[in-house]
């Protein structure tokens, strides 16, 4: 048995040490894979097992980029990895334990950064002399230079060896880490030592690693360590550097190509020790300190630092010796169940760089397997006192010879911030899958005592992680297969006897049991090389080349210069499968690809090759190129048609979604010098080389199976066919079909046979691959000639041809492949290990490939969870008290949570609209309309015409608020969070409502449906909406012009029970095909909203927890209706297109009965464009779009913490306070003709040439209490503080010369043109809230309410009248204006008086309300009067109502009012004098219900009074048709409305 | 230097002063062998976040065991 174990555990080391691919190492993880080995050997048990994808996303950071070589961009860093680890117990004690990642990222951090001035001078020496320095020459704020890297991958293998012993244990383990520039190798000797009953453990640890870096240098970026180097009156170290063999760090040489390297070798050594304490039977303390010592070259390669006007390598010291001290406490609070974990560890080195981490977590079992661990972290960093960012000019000549220097960011003074959520579920067979989202915000702001770098150095990332890996701490463990007596629940394919066995590297094989859950890993590796293939035969080099220089479109200038002479391809592939019915299995597949090339040169052999120009891609080192990150997913649902005994047939349908990347590029030139150049490179890899397809692509199945004792057989066809149009790189790769059978053969119980042929045709690329600056412009600049070339013009265009992969006609052709394969079941768990091996006979290729070589697939099924008996066990497993409970009764008394369903459903088409895209979250000029305020025709309202609305005060939004204050969980003053739905699960049937009504004015007709099904498990809603009204006239029968409107809304929503709590999910569309603005230049002529949204309620029993996703999108057309094409304006179209998303979690404490607190994160991001369209035949729109916003982006992250509760009988109150960080930045915008040299042109590029990063960080708090001594009275007074971040057209529209654009982008409704002000300050306002409340103890008979108020607004938004531009001439609307947006302080303040008196008689109740309700605003910067606000409004009803009567009578008046910010008076515009007079209107209406019908009539504005909309604007149609009519839009005039409804 | 050898110095007095106090006999010590009382309770993915930090951050530039990125990236 021993003798045993030596060879299987030296067979796993020298396969794990040979490693020569890392497929085979793969393979052997995977064979050790649970209870594999239980059969072979008893004695090697697998303790643990893991397999983990991540995501890793870095951006935010203003970059400077080649491509983009004129216009500062961001570029983003991804990584994509996947890691794979095995413990194992061997015997004697003894566990081995290796692990295999692998990572492939694409972008790279800035390698130098550099003053704006320099940026500026480099601009004008290239593009347009005209356009000047938007800062001047002499600006010093810095700006990042950075490349386009393509992805490279990074391997990497560790293995740790572990003897325990009694009290004590040793580890020996080693790692190795292989990339292209850097390769890495550790070894780690580590001991732990048990004292005290264990109740003490003492641990120390040594590592050493040896590093070898070997940089492939671009050319360019060589000149500047030459030019430093010769330049004379050189510091030392940077002489020895370049030259070979002087330096004791670095060695810089040139390869036999003639690249350039640069590297060196660094050693670390670090130690440290460590003790872990128990302190009590639910706390542990542990500390370390640890020294570690780096020695040899341990600069970056990659960067430069900037002297005067060149750039020389960073030159750190080669020594440094760091020191850490860590303490962690671990401490579990048996209330609420969870395990507070809190780490700080500072750390200091010669460097002198002093940091210091501070880290919190809370492990929390919420139970039924589920837990949630929420964790911070802060950390922070001083610079090493050798970061200098930048050298001025000739400073360099004084810098001591013996110095150092590095600009690298990392070594500077600043702060990270991280937020992390993970989500674990426990599954019944010891699986856990691991869930991970983080979010980390860096910059110098958040450096420990401030002085931190500069905003140029902020970014952010976000890291999500998903693991499927063994519970170490189940029962027995996953190897033993002790237990798991709810194996005989899973059924996995492996175990149903009926199955036979599928090959490896087939897809939707086989349908599933009713109600499991199962995860199929899939790798497939291809390893490609030999010859060139034509056709059916092996291609000479010459044919090749002969071949390579056929002109063809778009594919640049013919030659190769390149062969390819291996691919190997690996694709990672998730294949989540569940089956909500025996006929059915969803499926969802997510992809990881892995590619790397090898090229030849074959210039000898007659190879040739011309560039773009100058357009090398020099640091692109051909002969070998990685590729990888996430590839297409796809969505598949499989059926069964027809099953009779062994044998079925069913057919599948997948969605592939186009998540893979199909534009990434090559590197670019790294060089400041080469900016100017840089517009040539980095060309779009070739086709193989990209990660995905680009379109959404359908995968059409068939199969059918059957078996015959041990024999198994099947076909199978399955198509890819592409949709919609090329990809946005420009082609469209070619559709495939594949056809198989197979055949099996069970040769043991546990281990099948498979052989299988397969017959393939894939089409050929359609298109073709785009040149150089795709999409952005669709022009390029000829710098040589100075002119611009139309889109495509040949060649010089093109994508460069390096190689007969970058021509689109060698893809695709026919294939056939033999395949073996084995199958082996694993234990009862319906694990199954597949193996296949392929082998391609007699090819038929299209054009020129690589002789296809063997693909290898090896398949790891794993089933998860089978049905709800397993549920059970699970929960049984589970010991947290709060689970055990039984079937999940709703709520524990945990009212918060019960919201009604009709409540939600009230609101649902309104928060639709509210919530949309963010086009709706915030009144960006037009597209504020709101259904939410419809007027009674149910005819939206007109836009806002101020951002600072009464309503602003949150006055009156609802009942439960004190004093009127939105609390802070209510969301911030731009967004607010919907709660969950949460309906109560009564099992009430279906009911609903329909309603039909209409209006006489502008011919109005309005309908509606409702329908809602509950179940005690089940709640479904609906709920459809549609209003259609022509233009209305006023009250002196005129028609008012763009009144009409038409929109439709739809809304579903489904909640249900799951796991304890109610999950929601909903689903949104608003379709607008017209709808008319007469305060606007565009009406709104078409567009549609979608919203989605997710939400998840758990009551507990200390409380709750609610988490919310949403995700919206929209569109919104903006043209001309009829009404204003009668006006022969020449307008452009305005397209908008916005999506918003985001997220809240909230725990709620109920800390006693009657109190509350809620604390929550949100996370939202909003996206926009908005473009005016060309007008055909238009010398001035056109030819392009103007792009107002491009990629326009906003991020909102914000923290809070929300108290609600009864202090004593007569005293409630609420607090809370919150925290939100907005990142707002917007892509390049340019003018209709992207390279004109004017004015619109000149503010464009004075857009692009900022940094146009803005941030903010928002303190918002509120405080409320409500004093009812008796029941006759109470008072409620409160303070908030809300704060506002301009919106993105505040921001950043950005056309200061040309008023019409401006008018466009809305603002308040007058037809001037408002533009953005990139340097806005956040809105910030402090109100005062009162309201005293006096009425009969049954509040029936008689109320009074007094309710003041009181703002102060800090950078209030308003107008600039020191910016406004007068346009006398300008069509249409002569006498328009164009105003800037700007921060003033301003004092806004006012107050409602309401008073009602009911009467209950013989002939029924009797009712009479009265309101007066003021508001006045003052700009404290100017002393002016500010607009929008209306002055004085009073309002009288007097109701009747007697059984299912009831009917009323409202009169309403409004004082006059100007229509705008009299600080502007003194400017002679006409457009802004116009004042609404005072109106009165009289409306009268009758409601009657009668068993399930409600029947409502009335006549609104019974008088016919004409009168003008306080808060809406001017009436631009009218004004244009007549330009004497310059007035405000009227409101409707009598109209007659009937409705009717009926609830069923 | 100086504020770590003094933070060291208090942790050390600081275990040295718990040492007394512990008295939890191994059945007592369910609660610390739940899951997510491991000092570590997700081991893959600290060595994941901790290659980002190593990468991002100059305190821990010393862990080379994780090996590779030079930070190139």
């Amino acid at each position: 048995m021993k003798n045993r174990n030596r060879e299987i555990a030296c067979g796993m080391r020298r396969r794990a040490a040979r490693r020569k691919r890392s497929l085979q190492a793969l393979g052997a993880a995977a064979l050790l894979l649970p209870g594999m080995l239980t059969n072979a050997a008893q004695a090697a048990e697998v303790e643990e097992t893991e397999l983990r994808y991540t995501h890793y996303d870095e951006g935010g950071q203003l970059s400077w980029v080649g491509v983009e070589g004129l216009i500062p961009r961001r570029d983003p860093i991804t990584v994509d990895g996947v890691a794979a680890s095995v413990k194992l117990a061997l015997a004697d004690r003894w566990k081995l334990a290796f692990g295999l990642l692998q990572e492939t990222w694409s972008g790279a951090t800035a390698i130098i950064t550099v003053p704006r001035s320099y940026v500026a001078v480099e601009t004008r020496m290239t593009a347009a002399s005209a356009w000047p320095s938007s800062n001047g020459t002499n600006d010093q704020r810095l700006i990042n230079i950075t490349t386009t890297a393509s992805p490279e991958t990074r391997r990497q293998g560790n293995f740790t060896l572990t003897h325990e012993g009694e009290g004590f244990s040793y580890d020996i383990g080693g790692s190795l880490s292989n990339e292209r520039d850097y390769k890495s190798r550790s070894l780690t000797a580590a001991g732990r030592w048990d004292f005290d009953q264990r109740r003490t453990t003492l641990s120390a640890s040594v590592t050493h690693g040896l590093s070898s870096i070997d940089a492939l240098l671009p050319v360019a970026m060589m000149m500047g360590y030459a030019e430093y180097a010769w330049g004379g009156g050189l510091p030392n170290s940077a002489y020895r550097m370049y030259y070979p063999g002087t330096g004791n760090d670095g060695v810089a040489y040139v390869d036999a190509s003639g690249r350039p390297h640069f590297g060196g070798q660094r050693r670390d050594t670090s130690t440290s020790v460590g003790i872990t304490r128990v302190l009590s039977a639910s706390t542990l303390l542990a500390g370390s300190l640890s020294w570690s010592h780096a020695g040899g070259f341990l600069n970056d390669p990659y960067k430069l630092v900037f002297i005067g006007a060149t750039e020389i390598p960073e030159n750190r010291p080669n020594q440094r010796n760091q020191w850490t001290v860590s303490g962690h406490i671990a401490h579990y609070l048996y209330n609420p169940g969870a395990a507070l974990h809190l780490d700080y560890r500072a750390s200091h080195d010669d460097w002198g760089i002093t940091a210091h981490a501070l880290e919190g977590s809370l492990g929390w079992a919420v139970g039924r397997g589920w837990s949630l661990t929420p964790s911070v972290r802060y950390y922070s960093q001083t610079a090493a006192n050798f970061y200098r960012p930048w050298f001025p000019v000739d400073d360099y000549t004084q810098y001591p010879a013996a110095s150092h220097w590095s600009g690298d960011q990392r070594l500077g003074g600043y702060g990270a911030l991280t937020a992390e959520l993970t989500i674990d579920r426990r599954f019944t067979n010891g699986l856990v899958l691991e869930l991970s989202v983080e979010h980390t915000l860096r910059g110098g702001y958040l450096k420990l005592g401030g002085g931190g770098l500069d905003d140029f150095a902020n970014s952010s990332s976000t890291q999500y992680s998903l693991a499927l890996r063994t519970d170490p701490h189940s029962l027995g463990g996953l190897a033993s297969g002790a237990g798991m007596s709810a194996g005989h629940a899973m059924h996995g394919p492996g175990s149903h006897a009926g199955h036979a066995a599928m090959p490896a590297g087939l897809m939707y094989t086989h349908l599933m049991p009713k109600g499991s859950w199962m995860v199929d890993y899939h790798l497939t590796d291809q390893e490609s090389s030999g010859g060139l293939r034509h056709g059916g035969q092996i291609a000479a080099d010459a044919e090749v080349l002969a071949d390579c220089t056929t002109p063809a479109p778009g594919t640049g200038i013919p030659g190769c210069i390149y062969l390819p002479s291996s691919m190997s391809m690996r694709m990672h592939m998730l294949d989540i499968m569940y089956a909500p019915t025996a006929r059915l299995t969803l499926m969802l597949m997510p992809q990881l690809m892995q590619m790397d090339m090898r090229m030849r040169d074959v210039t000898a052999e007659g190879g040739s090759f011309e560039g773009l120009s100058n357009g090398m891609n020099m640091p692109m080192d051909m002969h070998r190129m990685d590729s990888g990150g996430l590839g297409d997913t796809t969505l598949a649902a499989l059926y069964r048609l027809w099953q009779r005994g062994a044998s079925e047939l069913h057919a599948g349908l997948g969605l592939s979604l186009p998540t893979g990347a199909t534009d990434l590029r090559m590197s670019d030139i790294h060089s400041v010098y080469q900016t100017m150049f840089a517009y040539l490179t980095g060309d779009l890899r070739d086709y193989s080389m990209q990660l995905g397809s680009g379109t959404w692509d359908l995968i059409p199945s068939i199969t059918w199976t059957g078996a015959a004792d041990r024999f198994g057989y099947g076909a199978q066809a399955v198509g890819t066919l592409r949709t919609g149009a090329p990809n946005a790189s420009g082609y469209r790769l070619g559709n495939q079909l594949q056809a198989s059978l197979w055949a099996s053969y069970r040769m043991l119980p546990q281990l099948s046979g498979t052989l299988r042929v397969t017959h393939s045709r894939i089409g050929a690329i359609n298109g073709y691959l785009r040149g150089v600056n795709p999409g952005r412009y669709s022009q390029l600049w000829d710098f040589d000639n100075n002119i611009i070339m139309p889109a495509n013009s040949g060649a010089t265009n093109g994508h460069t041809r390096y190689s007969p992969l970058d021509m689109p006609g060698n893809y695709g052709g026919r294939f056939n492949d033999v395949a073996l394969g084995l199958n082996l079941d694993v234990g009862q768990r319906g694990s199954q290990l597949r193996l296949e091996w392929s082998r391609p006979v007699a090819d038929d290729v299209n054009g020129y490939q690589l002789d296809r070589g063997d693909t290898v697939n090896l398949a790891w099924r794993m089933g998860l969870d089978a049905s709800a008996g397993a549920m059970r066990h699970d929960m049984v497993m589970d010991d947290d008290a709060d689970s055990a409970g039984e079937a999940p009764a709703m709520p524990l008394g945990a009212a918060p949570l019960d919201r009604s369903a009709a409540e939600w459903f009230a609101d649902s088409a309104a928060a639709l609209t509210r919530s949309l895209s963010g086009l709706q979250d915030r009144s960006d000029g037009p597209a504020a309309w709101s259904a939410s305020s419809a007027d009674s025709a149910g005819r939206p309202a007109l836009p806002a015409v101020s951002e600072w609305e009464p309503s602003r005060a949150d006055a009156g939004t609802e009942s439960s608020w004190i004093a009127g204050l939105a609390p802070i969980r209510a969301g911030s003053a731009d967004h607010r969070y919907q709660d969950p739905f949460v309906p109560a699960f009564v099992n009430s049937g279906a009911h609903g409502q329909l309603s039909l009504g209409g209006s006489s004015n502008g011919s109005g007709i309005e309908g509606g449906a409702a329908l809602m099904q509950s179940g005690d498990r089940l709640v479904l809603a609906y709920a459809a909406r549609f209003v259609h009204a022509g233009d209305y006239q006023d009250g002196s029968g005129a028609s008012v012009s763009a009144t009409s409107v038409s929109r439709r809304e739809q809304t579903l929503a489904a909640a249900t029970l799951l796991g304890g709590g109610v999950l929601s999910a909903g689903v949104g569309w608003l379709g607008t095909p017209g709808q008319g603005a007469p305060n606007q230049l565009l009406d709104r002529t078409g567009g549609a909203n979608w919203s989605a949204t997710l939400g998840y309620a758990l009551p507990l029993s200390w409380g709750a927890f609610r988490a919310v996703a949403f995700h919206d999108v929209a569109r919104e057309d903006w043209g001309l209706l009829t009404d204003k094409q009668a006006l022969d304006w020449n307008l452009p179209t305005r397209d908008r297109r916005g999506s918003s998303s985001g997220y809240r979690v909230e725990w709620e404490v109920a800390a006693a009965p009657d109190q509350s607190l809620r604390i929550g994160q949100e996370y939202r991001r909003l996206a926009q464009d908005d473009r005016l369209g060309p007008v055909a035949g238009s010398d001035l729109y056109g030819p392009d779009a103007n792009t107002i916003l491009n990629g326009a982006r906003e991020q909102h992250i914000a923290l809070y913490a929300d108290w609600s509760g009864v202090l004593d009988a007569n005293w409630t109150g609420s607090a809370g306070v919150r925290f939100e960080q907005v990142l707002a930045n917007t892509g390049l915008v340019h003018w209709y003709f992207p390279f004109s040299i004017d004015e619109k042109a000149y503010d464009a590029a004075v857009l692009n040439n900022l940094d146009r990063h803005r941030g903010e960080n928002h303190w918002d708090g509120r405080f409320a209490l409500r004093y009812a001594p008796v029941d006759t009275w109470s008072l409620e007074a409160g303070v908030a503080r809300t704060v506002r971040s301009p919106t993105l057209i505040q921001r950043y529209a950005w056309v200061t010369e040309f008023a019409t654009t401006g008018t466009l982008t809305g603002g308040y409704g007058d037809g001037n043109a408002y533009l953005g002000d990139i340097d806005l300050e956040p809105e910030a306002t402090h109100t005062i809230r009162a309201v005293l409340d006096w009425h009969d103890p049954d509040a029936h008979a008689w109320s009074l309410r007094i309710a003041p108020f009181a703002s102060l607004v800090a950078n209030f938004i308003g107008i600039d009248p020191n910016a406004v531009q007068v346009y006398a001439e300008s069509q249409p609307n002569p006498g328009r204006s164009a105003q800037r947006w700007f921060n003033h302080d301003a004092r806004i303040y006012g107050g409602e008086l309401a008073a009602s008196r009911s009467l209950d008689t013989a002939t029924g109740r009797w009712t009479l309300a009265g309101s007066i309700s003021a508001s006045r605003g003052e700009d404290l910067t100017s002393g002016s009067r500010l607009a929008g606000l209306v002055p004085l409004r009073a309002t009288l009803r007097l109701e009747h109502s007697a059984g299912g009567w009831r009917g009323w009578v409202d009169w309403r008046r409004t004082a006059a009012m100007p229509q705008i910010d009299t600080s502007l008076g003194a400017v002679p515009t006409t457009a802004l004098q116009v004042l609404v007079p005072a109106s009165d209107v009289l409306d009268i209406a009758g409601h009657y219900a009668w068993r399930a019908f409600e029947l409502e009539a009335g006549i609104d504005n019974l008088f016919d009074r004409r009168y003008g909309l306080a808060t809406q604007g001017v009436d631009l149609v009218r004004y244009n048709f007549d330009p004497a009519h310059l007035g405000p839009v009227n409101g409707p005039g009598r109209s007659a409305h009937l409705a009717l409804r009926w609830n069923f | 230097m100086k504020p770590l050898v003094r933070i060291a110095f208090f942790a050390v007095v600081a275990l040295s002063i718990t040492a007394g106090c512990a008295d939890v006999k191994p059945w007592e010590r369910g609660t610390l062998a739940k899951p997510e009382m491991a000092l570590e309770p997700h081991p893959g993915l600290r060595a994941q976040r901790d290659h980002v930090y190593a990468s991002r951050e100059a305190a821990t530039a010393g862990a080379t065991a994780a090996g590779g990125g030079c930070g190139c990236n």
